[in-house]
Formats: structure tokens, sequence, C-alpha cells
């Protein structure tokens, strides 16, 4: 339900409907004529040393663009290729975003959150640009929330809207729609104890479909109550439109379901029903030997071509699972591998000029490749049908995400 | 008991350490394998690290200065036996091709689990080696090449340009032992796979000599190395340089057992399945693989100052006994590939030796160096 802290609700919905409004020039939005040609560029939060973090932005081939000092550490990042828009967000209790024109990285404008909400490490753009949407925890009263952000006033909050759950982690836009998927963790944290993690005898996570241009709630999964603590925290979207997610177990049993899994959208929308869909949601199986070397853990996925990949960092591996079937391919070893980003972008996503964590064209060198990974090691590496290759190695360590902008 | 079970053993035993690991605090739980390393963030375990920064001189010196000299001579030397046998098409210059061709590989594979500075620079160790080639992309290539090389012979500099796939030891191997392109039933000296040939050795050459270049004491990274600073590109302080020694010693031993052993005693492993199978140098690899991580873990001065060195050394040598035994098989596998019930047992042990040395160098090897294990795998979210 929509919130608008400094805007009527009409107003806003008025401004989340714009979406063939010409997006306005600010100072943010330098130039095309100034802009340098960058059409393939990622980003990664990394560490340096003892508590000095930066966000390295780099090309396909891995070399490093830009360096930027942070005053914390940082988690996710978002893109809108049409406005060439991108945002950084501090890991939580997040307490700033970085937003920047994807070209010039070192000339960011900070966003503080606004009292009572600290950021999640996640965020999206809307269709043409004009919003981003944060997931922001609303701590005291322990509910999610999208904090809405007008990125042609200088990502002025808006308002928000409830996400449907605790602890909302990452959030994407379903392409060529309005419609805003959502992992919510389920687990509550405040910031008065940091990271602790509050609630998980009782956390109850899913993944919902809000409405972005009014904050209805479209679809809600959870899973079967003896996963309950499956935390769902990461997602993306494949060329379908299907959301691909990825969880971690906060329990004690040796083996679990839904560690990953893909909600079908249209089923999901159909089936919902007093706050539940029943259809659209397909758990990915994974062996128990897998479950095990992954310590049901998984920290990142993305879907590049033909298969969705998921990464564990505890394991030290990538998996790939087939889109169609939902069924494990293969697995890579990869040691403290976290962050993963397709180098291609789904159809769907190229076609309204977001391209979020799936983007940029194919590799020079290594023409099949079809993703990145990053590891804690601070290697690159690519990942193809052949395996995957080690493309560079820096002296920082990478941090969990890393995304096409 | 089959290979394959090999693999999953050593995989029970981690998910082992783990469930002890379970038992005492499950959500700190860190698995032994597959963990990155970091900086050590506290000064309790760091008094086992050479204090002067000698790990590092004598990684430079000792190392992988030997191992790129290496590298460098053979690569001069194989561009000669390709210009040798060219220009005049013997069997004695065609052999000579033929064992330089091997001498490289040995020389490559010393260094190629050194993953820093000039291997990667410019992709080389993706031109040099690019496996596996699962979808044949080398073959294709190749076909292409070939074909175009009848109407104009390819340069050294013009292979640079090309896909990766036809840059290194996999695309030269094609040439000279595939079927399809056998350099040696070529006739006529200037035949387009003899030139081709001639192309890529001199790729190879020129590559070998910019890494050698580049691990002379005159190169930035070197001279970081040794003097890390403050504001530098490379090290900034002692334990980046030792993160970085660390790092490449247990990635190169994941990458020995994941990718390279496993190749050859996983579920559907025959001896075409590993590393330039086709000039039977899989297991020529694997040897110089783990030579290459004993000299950067012992030679350094690292496995000494863990208290490993003994213990190290007598693994390696085991594994390195092991490999020996395999390479003077009299049959190794059989024309559809499947090993021999010899190799097959001794591709097992080795498995098992390989495990046992991972396990010691995440294990003990990391925790007395004073290094934390792990980044994402301990803080992610």
């Amino acid at each position: 339900m929509l919130a608008g802290a400094s805007m009527s609700r009409r107003a806003l919905l008025q401004l989340a409907l714009s979406t063939v409004l010409p997006v306005r020039a600010t100072a943010a939005h330098v130039p095309s004529s100034a802009r340098p040609a960058a059409d393939r560029l990622f980003i990664s939060g990394a560490r340096q040393g003892p508590d000095d973090y930066v966000a390295v932005v780099f090309d396909d081939q891995a070399r490093r663009i830009a360096s930027i000092p942070l005053s914390a550490r940082a988690h996710g990042a978002a893109s809108h290729r049409a406005t060439q828009q991108a945002c950084l967000f501090a890991r939580r209790p997040g307490l700033y975003l970085h937003a920047f024109d994807r070209r010039f990285p070192e000339q960011y404008r900070t966003v503080k959150p606004v009292d009572g909400r600290h950021f999640y490490g996640h965020g999206s753009y809307s269709a043409d640009g004009a919003l981003m949407y944060a997931t922001e925890n609303d701590y005291d009263a322990q509910r999610g929330v999208l904090g809405i952000y007008d990125t042609t006033a200088g990502y002025r909050r808006l308002g928000e809207m409830e996400t449907g759950g605790t602890g909302p982690h990452e959030v994407v836009r379903i392409p060529g729609s309005s419609m805003l998927v959502v992992a919510n963790g389920g687990i509550h944290t405040h910031p008065d104890t940091g990271r602790e993690k509050l609630n998980i005898d009782t956390m109850e996570p899913s993944l919902t479909v809000v409405d972005s241009r009014n904050g209805r709630l479209l679809a809600r999964h959870v899973l079967p109550s003896e996963w309950h603590q499956v935390s769902l925290r990461h997602l993306a979207v494949d060329a379908d439109g299907n959301v691909w997610f990825a969880g971690q177990y906060e329990g004690h049993e040796s083996t679990v379901a839904g560690l990953a899994g893909v909600i079908h959208i249209d089923r999901s929308l159909r089936s919902f029903s007093r706050g539940r869909s029943t259809k659209g949601l397909s758990l990915v199986e994974l062996p128990a030997d897998l479950q095990l070397r992954t310590s049901h853990y998984l920290s990142s996925v993305a879907v590049a071509g033909e298969h969705a990949l998921f990464t564990s960092s505890k394991g030290g591996l990538m998996f790939k699972v087939d889109r169609v079937s939902a069924r494990l391919v293969e697995t890579l070893s990869a040691r403290d591998c976290s962050g993963v980003s397709a180098v291609s972008p789904p159809s769907g996503q190229a076609a309204d000029g977001e391209v979020s964590k799936d983007s940029a064209d194919t590799l020079t060198e290594l023409a099949s490749a079809t993703a990145l990974l990053t590891s804690g090691t601070g290697e690159i590496l690519t990942v193809s049908d052949d395996g995957a290759m080690s493309l560079a190695m820096h002296r920082v360590q990478w941090d969990n995400h890393v995304y096409a902008i | 008991m089959p290979i394959s079970s090999v693999l999953s053993a050593t995989l029970q035993l981690s998910a082992g350490v783990r469930a002890l690991s379970l038992l005492k605090d499950r959500r700190s739980c860190i698995p032994v394998l597959g963990l990155a390393i970091m900086l050590p963030m506290s000064g309790l375990a760091r008094a086992a690290v050479p204090a002067n920064g000698d790990y590092a001189e004598r990684a430079v010196h000792q190392v992988y200065q030997p191992a790129a000299m290496r590298f460098a001579d053979a690569g001069t030397q194989l561009l000669e036996a390709a210009q040798d046998a060219c220009t005049v098409r013997t069997s004695e210059t065609l052999e000579n091709l033929l064992s330089r061709f091997e001498v490289a590989v040995g020389a490559f594979s010393a260094l190629e689990l050194y993953r820093t500075g000039p291997l990667l620079e410019e992709n080389r160790q993706n031109r040099l080696f690019y496996w596996p080639d699962k979808r044949r992309v080398g073959e294709r290539q190749m076909r292409a090449l070939l074909a175009d090389a009848a109407e104009r012979v390819p340069s050294a500099e013009d292979i640079a340009g090309k896909s990766v796939a036809l840059q290194g030891l996999p695309a030269l191997e094609r040439l000279l032992y595939g079927k399809r392109t056998p350099l040696h039933y070529s006739e006529g000296n200037a035949a387009p796979d003899c030139q081709v040939a001639m192309a890529i050795s001199g790729n190879i050459h020129a590559m070998a000599d910019l890494i050698q270049k580049g691990w002379q004491d005159d190169a930035a990274q070197v001279m970081s190395m040794l003097e890390p600073a403050a504001g530098s590109d490379y090290y900034r302080t002692r334990e980046e340089v030792l993160r970085a020694l660390v790092t490449q010693i247990l990635v190169g031993i994941d990458i020995v057992q994941d990718r390279k052993l496993a190749a050859l005693t996983g579920e559907q492993a025959d001896v075409k399945a590993g590393p330039l199978w086709r000039s039977a140098q899989s297991l020529n690899m694997i040897r110089n693989n783990l030579e290459s991580l004993r000299a950067l873990s012992i030679d350094t001065g690292l496995a000494e100052a863990a208290d490993l060195q003994d213990e190290l050394a007598f693994e390696f040598r085991s594994a390195d006994g092991m490999l020996q035994k395999l390479q003077a098989l009299p049959v190794l596998a059989d024309n559809a590939g499947d090993f021999s019930s010899d190799a097959e047992s001794l591709l097992r042990s080795l498995m098992a030796v390989v495990g046992g040395i991972r396990y010691t160098l995440n294990d003990r090897f990391v925790a007395t160096l004073g290094i934390s294990p792990g980044f994402n795998s301990e803080d992610g979210d």
C-alpha cells in the first residue's frame, strides 16, 4: 500500500504511469556529446584491505575502468541503459545509495535512507527509468517496503509501497511491465542489533509480485511450512519473463527444498487468491551431495541464454540449470565465487532499455562466453558451454554481486 | 570401487568436516573446500609468516622467473623446430617438432597455475590453453583457417588476432596430431598446415617471451611484489603479496583436482576427456602443474613457515610417483579411450593423494600462516 512521504497518492500514480514521458534532463544526466562509448560495463563492490571498500567498474575484458572509494561495503546494483543511469546500494543495513551515469561512475550522487528506514542492498528501475525502487526496511514496524525515488529530480524519495513481507532483499522488474518481483527474505533485523537475525524461528519468506503503479499485491508465493527457514533472497528474470530465485537455508536439516526455483508470472497472477498464489512456483531439485557442498547457501543467480546460473560461495561452485526443464545441467568449481552476471541481455530486457543484471554484448575475445563470474580470490572468470575460464586476477576481493550496467 | 567414487569420497570427506562444523555452529559453518582467503584481519596468527618478505623474493627468483624462462626457451625451440620442419620436411625435423611441442606443453604447465600478472595480461592464459573445448570450436575454426591459409598464409601476428581457440597449444596439437589435418602427411614444404603450425608456434613463442619479460626484476608487478607500497597498482602491503601467493596455491590445487583429474576420473571418464589427449600430454600437464604448486608452496619457504614442509613434500612426492607410474604403463587406455585397470587404479590413488594435498593446504597451511579463509563464503548476504 502506498504511503507517500512527500507526494500525494494521485501524483505518485501519475508519475508511475508516465512510462511514455521523456526523462527530464538533470544534473546527473551528462550531455551525450561528452560521453565516451561504453557498451559493456560491469560493476562490483570489492574489498581492498581491512575496512577498505571500493566499487569497481570494469569492461568485458575485466579491465578496471574506475575505482570508487566507499564509506561502507557495497552490495547490489541496478541500471537503466536507455537513460544511462545506474545505482549502487550499500550492504544491509545500508545507509547509502550512489546514483550515477553509468559512464561516469566517479561522479555520483549519494542518497541516504529516510528516518526509520535502511537499504537492503538491491533495487530496480521503472521501464522508462524515471523511477527507481529500492528494497528498504521499516524496522520498527518490521515490514519490508520499496522506496520510490524520482531519478529525474536527484533521486528525491517520493514515497514507498509495501513488499508484502519482511526483509525484502532483491527486487526485479518484469521487462515491458510495471510488475516488480520481490524476494522477501523473511528475516527481521534492526539497526540497533546490526546484522543479527532476530526471528529465525518464526521467519516467513515469500516471493511477491507488486504493481509498481499502485502498490497492489498481485501474487505471493511461500514455501511449504517445513521449509520456512529458506530465506529467499536473490532473483533474475529470464527472456520469457519468468523469475529465478536463490535461497539461503537458516535451519538444521541436511536436505531442504526451495533453495532454487522459478516462478512463472502468469500462473502466479491467475492463481492468486486470499493472499497466496497456488500455482506458478517450480523448485529445482538439487541432489543431496550438492546441497551439502553449498552448505544450503546460494549466493547469487543470473540468467544467461538457456540457463539459470546459481553460485554458492560456501561451496566454491556455480551450477547451471536448464531454463525449460528446471533440471541441473552441470556444476563448475570456482573458489569463493559469488557474483554472476550474464553478458548478453535476454531479449525482453534489451527491448525496453532496462538491463539490470543481464546486459552487454558478447565478449570480444571469448565470444562463446555467456556469463561473468567474480570471486573473493580476486579472479574474474568467463562462463561458457566449455566451462569456467580465468579472465583476470585483481588484487581486490570481489564482493557478493556483479552487475552489468 | 569405481574411480568416480574417489571424487565422491573426497566430497564426502569435505562434507564430513562440514558436518563437524555444523555440530559446533550451523550458521558460522565454513566448508573446508571451496574457500577463498582474505587478508589477516588480526595479528593473532601472523607470527609464522616470514616478516621480511623473504617468501616474495624466493617466489620471484626461485619460482616465477625460472618457470617463465623455461617456457620462453621452450617457445623459442618450438618455433625453430616448426621453421625447420616447414623448411626441410624430413622425419627427423617432424619428430623434433613433436618433441619440442611436448617440451613446450611441460613448460607451460609449470607456470599455468601462476595465475597472476603476465600470464593473465592480454588474456594469454586462455590464448595459450583454451580447454576444455567441449563444443569443438577449435576444430571448426581450424578448418576455416586452413581453407583461408591456402589463399593467404597467416603470420604469427594474424594468429594473435584470431579466436583464442586457434592461438595456443591445443590448436597446434590439432595440427600436429589430428587425423584430419596431419601435418606430417602433407606434401610440399609450403603446405598450408605447415605454415599455420609455424604461425601458431610463432604466436606461442611471442606470448612466452612477453610472459618472461613480465617476470623480470624491472617489471612493475615484480618490483611491487618485492617492495609493496601504498598507492601501488599491484601490491600495497606484504600481506597482499602473501594473499596472492597463497591464493594461487589454493586455486591451483582446485584446478588440478576439480578440472583436470576429475576429467579423467568422473563417471564418463576416458582418456579423451583429458587435456591435450591427442598428444598424450594429460599426465605431463598434471605432473608439471603439481610440481609448480610444490615449488610455490615449498621453495618459497611458506610451507616451512607453516611447519608443513616435510608433510607437503611427502604428499607431492607421492603424487609425482603415481604420475610417473602412470606414464610408465605400457597401456594407459584402449583404442576406445577406456583406461586399463592398472591406470584406473593409479588414477584413483592419485585422486586421493591430491585430495590429501588439498586438505592439508586448505586446512593447516592456511590456518598456520594466519590467513582467514573466505570472503564471500564467510560473509555473504
